[in-house]
């Protein structure tokens, strides 16, 4: 599903350099639940980012679908997102102004997709979540970990390939963090690849395979034993 | 989709409502100040054109240069029009009209003075659109002592009776037969008409005299043909028609007056150009101008512009706030062009609102403006087929423009950056120091102009004008006192608040003929245009005004009936050397004729025409019959005893007459009112400048200061004072107001030392000026900032280090 080759990206500010990854080479196949471990600016979110198609890497190559789109447009990069990729945030990153409802709709309103089809779909994404009856709230009348819950909605509601969760437990509680890996999972075992970075070695767990980053350098990587792709 | 963007930006108008209303409201204000401009220039460039025959109709004027003297005047000779006809095919009819403004009219107990009155010819409702109510246009006033009347006047002296045929007396009691009611008179016409009388009444509308103008000539030219084919003719006409009596009075013929520098030629005015482009001598009424036309568009445009220009900062400077949102959009799959519809959309949707309110502003605030430009301007947005569809245009336009930029530059984030929390918050920041800079040069230039113009104003009206205009009560139309105004005067003097009170055929301020002179012991055949005045022996002292030389008329001199008093300019202009004694003559008609003056007195040149001109060469011969005002000056004290006690002799002199006075300051001070209307205007649109700019001022230092709450906190906990973080939070604002006074002070100056050029008298703007100028914009910028910065310094640091 996805292959880095070599990957590189560099920030350039007026008189510094800096490397934030450096020669990353993995590949992750359909089906996989991948964590994205490592200190504080190791690059585990610049690598999350250029996986999921919101940066262009420096130099090397990405396989997305085994498309080469290292190179892509910005313009060509926002239509393989909306049709392949959903997002997790560790701040929720719901709009504020919008509804739990129109909150969850809006991808398939980028996509196309038509009302009927899209009322659908929004309550299903809802009714999986367990947010269904806060429908018409605004996100700031929810806790955390609801709020949480309409971002993992909003994710899966057009039926990625791909879900990227950047540190998604970050700014819950345990009781509430637990929940929401409880969704990854179940999502992992429906069938979407989940890519997700995290600070806590118990939530990494929860995937297939850990990658361990360290200044921008893929460390290592373990597989869980009784893992089959 | 079109959905959801609206709904965002609705929720969002709602959320930050100050910030929509900054916007909202300073985009209404300055869309409310266009559309009443608009309306205004709308208004003035109608003028006239309700004529059916607006475009065939043209003005023939005289202009010249003879003895020294420009005569650039809207009258000319009487036989011009009849000529015209004869000569030239093209022109297929000709109307003159001669105003009258001190009419009285009598029928039975009502009595009026009529301003509006008109002698004209009976082919006036041929030419000019006047629709009749009442009697036959072909034959109204082909008959002496006939009259048309508007129905406002024809309501005024008849009430419900039938006007027609009806018998009303002039004046010296001559009987005028009504023949016909029209319609009133439109407001944009460049005069306004209450009655017209025949011309033929007068007996001298038909004198051959091509030398002396005292009509206005009209003519219409057949459909198709354009001015200029009668203009390119007027140069022979002139030659064969007055060379001969030019020759006669100058001794010279046409071409040779031609050579030595003379001018006498005739030319013409389209009717629609009349009322913004013609600014001769003499015209029926002051006319506008289409500078004014051309500055207030400019007004409005950039009133307007302001307005987008505050949405456009505000907008940039929330970018933080719709950031995430942008972000989230992006990250969801939107792409660029999809978030620049959304912002087009809704700064569309802010704009249609500010339009409904500026509507509603329009409404409450016309009336005001009306009075304040007098006029009568209405909004009619479904009589006029254009009105709707250009307020839609005008949103459109306005969404587009106010919201490119925002549109741009919020939806060119990247959903990484923003995400991240990483947004710099400096981003636009140049071009929004620019946009300040920008609307307050307008500022600054609009309230230069505004003290310029209002400074020169008090320098006309407080210009010592040689004469002493304080105090003085004009007795309008003394002829009434016929000749008792000698014994009317003595009576008035028995009052002690009384000063002095005499009689005199002119005012200064009032327009005043000239005559053809030549000083008699000049060997050349050289002539002179003096203006010309008379009065009794009593107008200098009245008037205050000095004598360089000599004495004024006096009754002692039997021999004052062939003296003449000249002023300064005109003793220097004919070069008489020791003028007093010195004769001059006055030509006649035909050889023989002539009859001569001898200067007994020079007076100091005093202003008896307005700042706008040059103190012209002046004569001043003796009246001792009727004339037409009787200035009298009066002790400042009790003022309305004074009136009343004139009124009562004037009662008892005439009292059938009605008593009409004015005071001379006043009526002096009339001939700056387009000046003083600009004036006021302009005084309105810059306070509304400065308000919309200050508008938008106070929202950019509100999320300045937002942006900067974590710096404020550290410097607080670091132990800055609030004196020193308000400062330090105006720094910013009152570089760029500086930095704005350095564009405006050019543009000011330039601009407004070419309005001072319409004045012979005028102050030269000093650096005080600017300087003022400089310091109010400071200051209000500066009041607008403290606002915001006090609340920001004085806040507890820590709840602003929390929030981060």
């Amino acid at each position: 599903m996805l292959k880095t080759e070599n990957l590189k990206k560099l920030y350039t500010t007026e008189e510094v350099e800096t490397t934030a990854l450096n020669n990353v080479n993995i590949e992750i196949e359909k089906g996989e639940f991948v964590s994205i471990m490592g200190p504080s600016g190791c690059g585990k979110s610049t690598l999350l980012n250029i996986l999921g198609l919101l940066d262009n890497p420096t130099d090397g190559n990405l396989f997305f679908l085994g498309q080469e789109v290292s190179d892509y447009t910005e313009r060509q990069r926002a239509r393989l997102r909306k049709e392949n990729i959903g997002f997790v945030f560790q701040s929720f990153n719901l709009i504020d102004e919008l509804t739990v409802y129109e909150n969850v709709e809006l991808p398939l309103l980028y996509l196309g997709v038509p009302v009927a089809e899209r009322k659908v779909k929004v309550n299903e994404a809802l009714e999986k979540m367990e947010i269904i009856h806060r429908a018409t709230h605004f996100p700031q009348q929810l806790s955390g970990g609801q709020q949480q819950r309409v971002a993992v909605a909003r994710a899966i509601v057009g039926n990625p390939k791909l879900v990227l969760a950047d540190e998604p437990t970050g700014n819950l509680d345990s009781a509430h963090g637990d929940e929401v890996m409880g969704l990854l999972t179940n999502l992992n075992e429906a069938g979407a690849t989940i890519i997700m970075v995290t600070h806590s070695p118990t939530y990494a767990e929860y995937g297939n395979r850990v990658i361990h980053l360290f200044d921008g350098h893929v460390v290592t990587e373990n597989y869980k034993e009784n893992f089959h792709v | 989709m079109i959905k959801n963007y609206l709904k965002i930006a609705l929720r969002n108008l709602l959320k930050f409502k100050a910030y929509s209303f900054i916007n909202i409201f300073g985009l209404a204000i300055g869309i409310a100040a266009c559309m009443m401009i608009l309306l205004y220039i709308n208004d003035e460039i109608s003028y006239d054109k309700y004529n059916e025959k607006a475009d065939q109709i043209y003005r023939v004027h005289t202009l010249g240069k003879l003895a020294g003297n420009t005569i650039n005047i809207a009258v000319s000779p009487a036989p011009l029009g009849e000529t015209l006809v004869k000569e030239y095919p093209e022109v297929i009819q000709y109307t003159r009209i001669m105003p009258n403004n001190t009419m009285l009219i009598r029928y039975k107990d009502n009595v009026f003075t009529e301003t509006n009155f008109f002698w004209a010819d009976s082919t006036i409702f041929d030419v000019f659109t006047i629709p009749f109510l009442k009697g036959d246009p072909k034959t109204a006033l082909t008959q002496p002592h006939t009259v048309v009347l508007t129905e406002k006047l024809a309501k005024k002296y008849f009430g419900n009776e039938d006007p027609m045929d009806k018998v009303m007396n002039f004046e010296d009691g001559t009987p005028y037969t009504v023949k016909g009611v029209v319609k009133n008179c439109p407001v944009n016409s460049h005069f306004h008409y209450d009655i017209f009388a025949s011309v033929a009444s007068l007996g001298m509308d038909n004198t051959p005299h091509w030398i002396s103008n005292n009509l206005y000539t009209y003519v219409v030219l057949k459909k198709g043909v354009p001015g200029s084919v009668l203009e390119s003719k007027l140069p022979d006409f002139a030659r064969k028609y007055a060379g001969p009596q030019l020759k006669e009075l100058f001794g010279a013929s046409f071409d040779e007056l031609r050579n030595s520098g003379n001018l006498y030629e005739f030319h013409t005015q389209s009717l629609s150009s009349i009322h913004l482009n013609s600014h001769l001598d003499y015209e029926l009424e002051p006319n506008s101008d289409v500078k004014y036309i051309y500055i207030f568009s400019i007004i409005a445009l950039f009133i307007l512009f302001i307005a987008c220009i505050n949405f456009m900062n505000l907008s940039t400077a929330r970018s933080a706030i719709r950031s995430k949102e942008v972000g989230i959009r992006k990250v969801l799959g939107s792409n660029k062009i999809q978030l620049v519809k959304q912002f087009l959309a809704e700064s569309i949707l802010m704009t249609f609102i500010a339009v409904v309110v500026s509507i509603a502003l329009v409404e409450i605030f016309l009336p005001s403006f009306n009075h304040l430009a007098a006029k009568e301007l209405h909004t009619s947005y479904f009589n006029n087929l254009i009105a709707i569809p250009a307020l839609i245009l005008a949103v459109l336009v306005i969404g587009l423009i106010a919201g490119s930029y925002p549109a741009f530059f919020l939806s060119s984030f990247k959903p990484v950056t923003v995400l991240k929390g990483q947004l710099n918050h400096n981003g636009g920041s140049w071009l929004r120091s620019g946009l300040v800079v920008f609307q307050f040069a307008i500022s600054i230039v609009l309230f230069i102009g505004t003290f310029i113009i209002y400074g020169q104003l008090k320098y006309v009206q407080e210009k010592n004008l040689g004469f002493d205009r304080e105090h003085v009560l004009v007795i309008n139309r003394a002829w009434a006192l016929e000749n008792k105004a000698e014994t009317f005067k003595n009576e008035l003097l028995n009052n002690a608040q009384i000063i002095n009170a005499s009689n005199t055929d002119n005012l200064p301020g009032r327009i005043f003929g000239q005559i053809v002179f030549k000083p008699e012991e000049a060997q050349s055949p050289q002539q002179y245009i003096l203006a010309i005045m008379s009065t009794d022996y009593d107008f200098a002292k009245t008037m205050k005004l000095q004598l360089t030389d000599g004495r004024y008329f006096s009754k002692e001199n039997s021999t004052d009936s062939l003296a003449i008093v000249l002023n300064e300019s005109a003793v220097k202009l004919m070069g008489v050397k020791d003028p007093l004694g010195k004769r001059i003559i006055l030509p006649g008609q035909t050889p023989g004729q002539n009859s001569s003056f001898t200067i007994v007195g020079v007076l100091k040149d005093f202003h008896f025409e307005s700042l706008h001109q040059k103190i012209r060469p002046l004569a001043i011969f003796l009246n001792r019959g009727q004339t037409s005002y009787l200035p009298v000056r009066i002790r400042p004290a009790d003022v309305s005893g004074s009136i009343s006690y004139i009124e009562k002799e004037w009662k008892k002199f005439v009292p059938n007459k009605p008593f009409e006075y004015f005071f001379l300051d006043d009526d002096f001070n009339k001939l700056y009112q387009s000046e003083q209307k600009t004036g006021e205007i302009f005084t309105v649109f810059s306070i509304l400048a400065i308000f919309i700019a200050c508008l938008g001022l106070f929202g950019l230092a509100a999320f300045t200061a937002e942006r900067r709450t974590k710096e404020i906190g550290i410097r607080k906990v670091l132990g800055a004072s609030i004196s020193g973080i308000v400062v330090l939070l105006s720094k910013e604002f009152t570089k760029w107001v500086l930095i704005a006074n350095i564009i405006a002070w050019p543009l000011a100056y330039y601009f407004m030392s070419s309005w001072l050029q319409n004045f012979a008298y005028r102050i030269s703007p000093g650096l005080f000026t600017f300087v003022l100028a400089a310091i109010i914009a400071l200051f209000i910028a500066l009041l607008t900032v403290s606002f915001q910065a006090v609340k920001v310094a004085v806040a507890n640091p820590v709840n602003a280090l929390r929030s981060e």
